[in-house]
């Protein structure tokens, strides 16, 4: 499997194959980046595209200085910063996965189809993760990105901070401030 | 050493983010500090409740979507260079460096002055960008704006900066007819904003008055508006009607979809027998999608608890297999 640099290098010359490559190499880790922060698979698409697409825009003057992926996660966290979502009361419908229903894209009977009666359980789940999702729409942007990034991805603070641009000394000031948002909003779960 | 700074050491523990040396600290002050150890308490608490809320899974499907949404993006994007691109590239040829800085000052100048006419204008001057098709008659005319759901992102308290973001409502009044497709694209576009379920009521019905006399017009994006409707409005009144304006579009195969999640997912068994009534078989006869709709109403014979829903599935089955 060719090297980062050798893809990147490749890429620069205009090769699409290493460019393509380069995508796929990383392209779940992003998605997965942007489908925790927006919680929309479409709006994730988006995202993505938006990434890929400043990624080749700049990827001519990328110098192999730096780390591809701490410059292509920077991106990311960037575009999703910035990003403020189509849908708004029905932001989980999204009326281009109707529209693709149109084309005639792959539809799996059994998705229509009801599963078994939800159980007592599953509903007061369901509940408690739509009051934590009230809770994390009212964080700032960077505290949300902050918070998914670490609660949700697992990244290291160092890691963080390198997406960020920013001190790890900052991403605890926003990961403390988003918990302590979160813990005042759930406050009587907790 | 400060107790503000085992508090937060409390937190990154549980995120393993203590060195050998910290976490020690932290477990000899744990053993001497009750209020520290409640705090843990609660901070496990808190992170049980949170992890409730599971992360988006993004499927194998979805990822493929992406790419090749992707592909066709970065396609266009190669293929088609916008004009602003071509005008930068002529640009690049054509001038050196030096020049290319005055030339980009004098740019972001001139946008700034356009930028600050357009914002600090009297209301009065303001004009809509939405504009009416040419053929039909439809007028706007915009009210003063109004600054609504400030939220502010970040604050500096040392330098005074602050980030912000806010929606800028300007009441509209839109003058036109019902079968102009710019209306009738506000009207759908406002039909998933609306928060009081009678304006939704209405504006389905308004949509619909329109359907009824040319189905095969129907704008796309209204079409959409009205299944998103269909599937999710959380009032039933609303779910019907637009399940009654929809039905003029059946057999197109994204509103038999929405009727088929309806006849599967409504919890409201009035709007399934309307679905089923609704759900002429004999309209679908060489169309694509009748396979998929037979096998649906296989599995609702089956499965359906409702005898009226089951009978009439039966029933459209038998005519479907004649």
């Amino acid at each position: 499997m060719p090297a980062d640099t050798e893809l990147i290098v490749q890429a620069q010359r205009g090769n699409m194959n290493a460019f393509e490559e380069l995508v796929q190499r990383y392209d779940k880790r992003v998605f997965t980046i942007a489908a925790g922060y927006v919680r929309s698979a479409d709006d994730a698409k988006d995202i993505y595209q938006e990434v890929f697409l400043r990624v080749y825009k700049g990827l001519s003057k990328f110098e192999l200085r730096s780390e591809f992926s701490t410059w292509l996660y920077r991106i990311t966290t960037n575009v999703c910063l910035s990003h403020r979502s189509n849908g708004k009361r029905l932001a989980h419908t999204s009326l281009d996965e109707l529209s693709q229903d149109e084309e005639g894209q792959p539809y799996a009977l059994k998705d229509s189809i009801a599963g078994d009666e939800l159980t007592d359980r599953h509903t007061h789940n369901e509940e408690i993760s739509e009051r934590v999702q009230q809770a994390m729409n009212k964080l700032s942007p960077k505290q949300r990105m902050v918070f998914t990034l670490k609660h949700y991805e697992g990244y290291k603070l160092k890691e963080i901070a390198a997406m960020l641009n920013c001190t790890e000394g900052t991403v605890k000031k926003y990961l403390f401030e988003a918990t302590a948002r979160m813990r005042g909003q759930l406050k009587d779960l907790v | 050493m400060k107790h503000q700074r085992y508090k937060e050491w409390l937190q990154l523990s549980l995120y393993q983010e203590l060195n050998e040396h910290e976490r020690s600290l932290l477990n000899d002050h744990l053993d001497g500090c009750p209020e520290c150890r409640e705090e843990l308490n609660r901070l496990q608490k808190f992170h049980a409740i949170v992890e409730q809320y599971e992360p988006q899974m993004i499927s194998e499907h979805e990822l493929a979507n992406a790419r090749r949404s992707f592909r066709i993006r970065l396609h266009e994007f190669i293929e088609h260079p916008s004009w602003i691109r071509k005008v930068f590239a002529g640009i690049k040829k054509i001038f050196p460096v030096p020049v290319r800085f005055a030339l980009g000052s004098v740019a972001i100048l001139a946008a700034s002055m356009v930028a600050g006419y357009v914002m600090f204008r009297s209301p009065a001057e303001k004009t809509f960008s939405i504009q009416p098709a040419s053929m039909v008659q439809a007028s706007y005319s915009s009210g003063e704006i109004q600054i609504a759901n400030v939220k502010f992102d970040e604050r500096d308290e040392q330098s005074g900066n602050v980030d912000f973001t806010f929606d800028a409502i300007s009441p509209m009044h839109v003058h036109g007819n019902i079968n102009d497709e710019h209306v009738q694209k506000i009207l759908a576009r406002a039909l998933l904003n609306e928060q009081n379920p009678g304006m939704r009521l209405r504006t389905v019905d308004m949509i619909g008055s329109r359907t009824e006399q040319k189905p095969n017009l129907m704008n796309a994006e209204v079409k959409a508006a009205l299944i998103a409707i269909l599937k999710h409005d959380p009032n039933p009144g609303v779910r019907k009607q637009a399940l009654e304006v929809l039905s003029n579009y059946l057999p197109d195969t994204a509103v038999t979809r929405a009727f088929l999640y309806v006849l599967a997912n409504e919890k409201n068994t009035g709007l399934v027998i309307n679905a089923i009534n609704l759900l002429d078989v004999s309209k679908f006869e060489h169309y694509p999608i009748s396979n998929e709709l037979q096998q649906f109403l296989q599995h609702k014979v089956q499965s359906e608890g409702n005898q009226y829903v089951k009978i009439k599935a039966t029933a459209a089955l038998q005519e479907m297999q004649q």
